[in-house]
């Protein structure tokens, strides 16, 4: 298994600050990385850690199995791309001409792919616009079409999601899924918004307090979130004494409704019911969803 | 580092900033050139007037350096270089020696129709051309070293206004230090109270109106009291004043605008010596800072 | 005259000077056009290739070889998803034959219990034979889309115990969600075998993934001194024909979890390429799973 990114205890302090505590993590080759975590949980600081922006206090990390402290660690680099926080343009510049400095800066010898990138990231028709005058969800278009100006291998993106709007943010997962499949660009992408996230990650790594909690697949996580039966019944007092009965894990939600966390038979639940004069109205599977998980997540991380 | 330099040449030749300070330096050049030749027919080769570029360049540098480093501060277009791979040295490295060649051809953009000035309206003057050829090393020098601390000083300071004022400010501190400096060494060793009189031929002392119809009549100054000037520099600190007068830019510029040609070397090495501590300690500071 | 002659020399100082410059920056961009081409050819990587000096004909190149890098990376992905595709369409496509298979089988089995006339008997008998015959050819189809897909084999030196550990590793979390502890049992002595090392994780993580996915709740994974390896837990849903059936094919004893049911098949398949050998027995609610690779491989 090619590892893209692996970080090993980086920490980081500003002052007496700790922004990082020993985050540990691998990025395997070909994935869409979720990193989620709540506003200064430190996803920004380890994006600027791996771009190279701030050293590290203590810890190392690889990018393609080079060491940051590696001489060599340029070649790496160069094969990475990434949209820190606000898109770094240059305001007095057009799409194009924003896109040919990157070209220069990676001493590309020509300039030929560039109305290809703006093509695929959707400001082909800017013409001379300055890229002040563009709207937030161009900046970030923008953003990304420098980060792709050297075709690179990863692509490291710091809430892309933030400030589109909905069309926006449809558009930006089909081009990260469109990169991904396409051209087997690895993404990084740090996010708060689990929904948007679990239909694009391939693998999770939920941080809190600068330290990473767990690290899961897509499927792993698919398969721990746990399947539930949300009944809605005419009484859940009763409902409560027969599951009790039965020694099954079940959570109240509220006078009519509860969720089961176990198979059990419609018909044999509703004869227990009707016995404590109690009646099944409705009864629906649910998947227990990415967030329950990160906040169950967290909250075990807090009692334990 | 190569790749670098020619993004940020590029970016800075087409900035259009850069293209009206030159046209402003052309313009004082003219000006100059014009007033000296109200005075006298020709424009001599080796004058005052021509090292005004020392004191001009720096001063619109100030300006041109930060807008466009600023830009890169400001935005985060610097990460793009970082990202990718170039190490914090190189982009430093890149950005100074952008401006110091931008502050090359911003005295270029004096110096030069000075010199075609002279062609055209002076007698040939292999004096002056000598002495000219020997000061430009040190002359040149000058505003390159500006440079060193315009760009120590955008690098560290993200906000752009604050860097551009930075600039500013640094840029005429270190004139008016200059100045400070060649005023406290031009004071005299002594006040002296005179007064003047007139005398006759025999010594005498008279009246201006009793001025004889025959006769010289002379000045004389007398001395009264003579008292050593309590803002005269004396020994070890005038020491230090002459050196820092050797040492700084600004006394470097305000020598050069008096014609003192002595010690020409010994500036020109104080001013690389000026040039690699700056840039040094730039860099280091700027591999420590925490970017965003 | 004196000063004409320095003038000259500083000329020609200078002139030299930016030659050799030229020439030192024409000698670097050759270096690096040649660097970054094989870097790239060797990684599989989107980048291109870049260069620092300006020289207008050396950037030329460069741009030209990038165009065929580009032009490669798209012939090689358009390869490799149509070799994805062929391979998962011939798999299917020997999956899908089974059924009217099995069906020809079954319906001649009952043609076979019929009191036939002896021309038809025959009939009987040549049909069968013909459908063995098909039979035969849908499973040269299903090793053909293995051995494909297994490209080719390097045979090296591979220390069982550790791509053992590494295997049961990997699965460590499916395993510890759905509460298996395994057992796992390891040898002092390293067992080295010539085997291909792709293969043998498959062959592993195949077995894994199969117990994670049936077992009961516990697995035990053994390694003896003579390179057999044992996968073995409860599984209560099982009979004795069903695990005889296990290796074959497309057998699988629930599908609900979209899997085609492969991965046994592709076990023994690889095993035996190895020339090793792969078998499966049932005992007291007891599924077990034996993988032998013998010492010596003969080609």
């Amino acid at each position: 298994m090619e590892y893209v990114l692996q970080t090993n205890a980086l920490c980081k302090n500003y002052g007496r600050f700790k922004a990082l505590s020993g985050l540990s993590i691998t990025i395997p080759k070909g994935a869409i990385y979720g990193f989620v975590g709540k506003n200064g949980a430190g996803k920004t600081t380890l994006i600027r850690l791996i771009c190279g922006l701030q050293e590290p206090s203590s810890g190392e990390y690889r990018l393609y199995g080079r060491k940051n402290t590696d001489r060599q660690i340029a070649k790496s680099r160069r094969r990475m791309g990434a949209v820190v926080e606000t898109p770094s343009v240059y305001p007095d510049m057009t799409a194009e001409e924003n896109l040919r400095q990157q070209y220069r800066i990676l001493g590309l010898p020509s300039f030929d792919g560039i109305s290809d990138i703006l093509r695929l990231v959707g400001l082909e028709n800017t013409g001379k616009k300055k890229v002040k005058n563009f709207s937030l969800g161009m900046r970030q278009r923008m953003g990304i079409a420098i980060a792709l100006a050297g075709d690179p291998d990863f692509l490291v993106l710091d809430e892309p999601a933030n400030g589109l709007d909905p069309q926006g943010i449809v558009e930006m997962r089909e081009l990260i899924l469109k990169l991904n499949r396409e051209r087997q660009i690895t993404v990084l992408i740090s996010s708060h918004i689990l929904d948007e996230l679990s239909k694009l990650a391939t693998h999770y790594g939920f941080i809190d307090n600068g330290r990473c909690l767990k690290e899961i697949s897509a499927e792993e996580l698919n398969a721990a979130c746990r399947k539930c039966l949300r009944v809605e019944v005419s009484n859940t007092g009763a409902l409560a004494r027969v599951l009790e009965k039965q020694g099954i894990e079940y959570k109240i939600l509220s006078d009519i409704s509860a969720d089961i966390f176990a198979e059990i038979s419609l018909s044999a639940l509703a004869q227990a019911l009707a016995e404590e004069n109690a009646e099944l109205r409705t009864a629906k599977e649910r998947n227990e969803s990415l967030e329950s998980y990160y906040i169950d997540l967290i909250g075990g991380e807090k009692h334990a | 580092m190569r790749k670098l330099l020619s993004a940020d040449f590029s970016r800075a030749f087409k900035s259009r900033v850069f293209w009206i300070s030159e046209f402003l330096m052309l313009l004082c050049s003219l000006l100059v050139m014009t007033m000296l030749l109200q005075t006298s027919s020709e424009i001599t080769v080796y004058s005052g007037s021509l090292f005004l570029y020392t004191i001009a360049a720096p001063i619109v540098a100030s300006v041109l350096v930060p807008l466009l480093i600023g830009k890169e501060t400001a935005n985060g277009a610097l990460r793009n270089k970082l990202i990718v791979g170039h190490t914090k040295s190189a982009v430093y490295g890149s950005h100074l020696i952008v401006s110091s060649v931008i502050s090359l051809l911003l005295e270029l953009g004096f110096f030069l129709p000075y010199l075609i000035g002279v062609l055209l309206t002076s007698k040939p003057d292999h004096d002056g051309w000598m002495l000219l050829l020997k000061t430009i090393p040190c002359s040149f020098l000058i505003p390159v070293v500006f440079s060193s601390l315009f760009v120590l000083i955008c690098l560290l300071i993200k906000n752009r206004s604050l860097s551009a004022a930075g600039c500013v400010l640094t840029a005429f501190l270190v004139f008016f230090a200059g100045m400070y400096i060649k005023i406290r060494l031009q004071e005299e060793e002594f006040i002296t109270y005179a007064y003047w009189s007139m005398v006759n031929e025999n010594g005498e002392e008279i009246d201006f109106q009793d001025m004889p119809e025959s006769g010289t009549v002379t000045e004389k100054r007398t001395e009264v009291e003579r008292k050593p000037n309590p803002n005269y520099l004396r020994g070890t600190k005038r020491k230090v004043f002459e050196f820092l007068f050797d040492f700084t830019p600004g006394g470097q510029m305000i020598q050069l605008s008096m014609l003192d040609t002595d010690r020409l070397g010994q500036k020109s090495a104080y001013s690389l010596l000026l040039f690699a501590a700056v840039t040094g300690a730039g860099i280091l500071c700027f591999r420590k800072k925490n970017l965003e | 005259m004196e000063i004409h002659f320095w003038i000259l020399l500083a000329f020609a100082g200078t002139l030299l000077f930016l030659l050799s410059i030229k020439i030192i920056s024409l000698k670097r961009a050759a270096r690096e056009i040649e660097k970054g081409l094989s870097d790239r050819l060797a990684e599989e990587t989107n980048t291109l290739i870049c260069i620092s000096s300006g020289d207008r004909d050396m950037r030329a190149l460069a741009n030209s070889l990038n165009r065929q890098l580009r032009l490669l990376r798209k012939e090689r992905r358009r390869y490799q998803q149509g070799d994805a595709e062929l391979k998962n369409a011939v798999t299917n496509i020997s999956h899908d034959l089974r059924t009217p298979l099995t069906a020809v089988y079954g319906y001649l089995d009952l043609l076979q219990k019929e009191t036939l006339p002896e021309t038809s008997e025959r009939y009987v008998r040549i049909i069968r034979e013909r459908t063995e015959r098909m039979k035969e050819l849908t499973e040269e189809l299903f090793r053909y889309s293995l051995a494909v897909t297994a490209a080719e084999m390097t045979i090296e030196p591979i220390i069982l115990n550790h791509v053992l550990e590494e295997s049961a590793a990997a699965f460590y979390t499916a395993m510890k969600e759905k509460g298996i502890d395994p057992d796992i049992r390891l040898p002092e002595k390293k067992i080295i075998r010539q085997l291909d090392r792709p293969s043998v994780s498959r062959i592993f993580s195949n077995l894994l993934s199969n117990a994670v996915r049936h077992s009961a709740g516990d697995l035990e994974i053994t390694l003896t001194d003579d390179g057999t390896v044992t996968f073995a837990n409860t599984a209560p849903n099982l009979d004795a024909i069903q695990v005889g059936q296990l290796f074959d094919r497309f057998y699988t004893v629930q599908s609900a979890n979209n899997s085609t049911g492969l991965g046994l098949a592709i076990v023994r398949t690889l095993t035996e390429q190895m020339g090793g050998t792969a078998e499966a027995e049932y005992e007291n609610g007891r599924l077990r799973i034996r993988l032998c690779f013998p010492e010596n491989r003969n080609e």
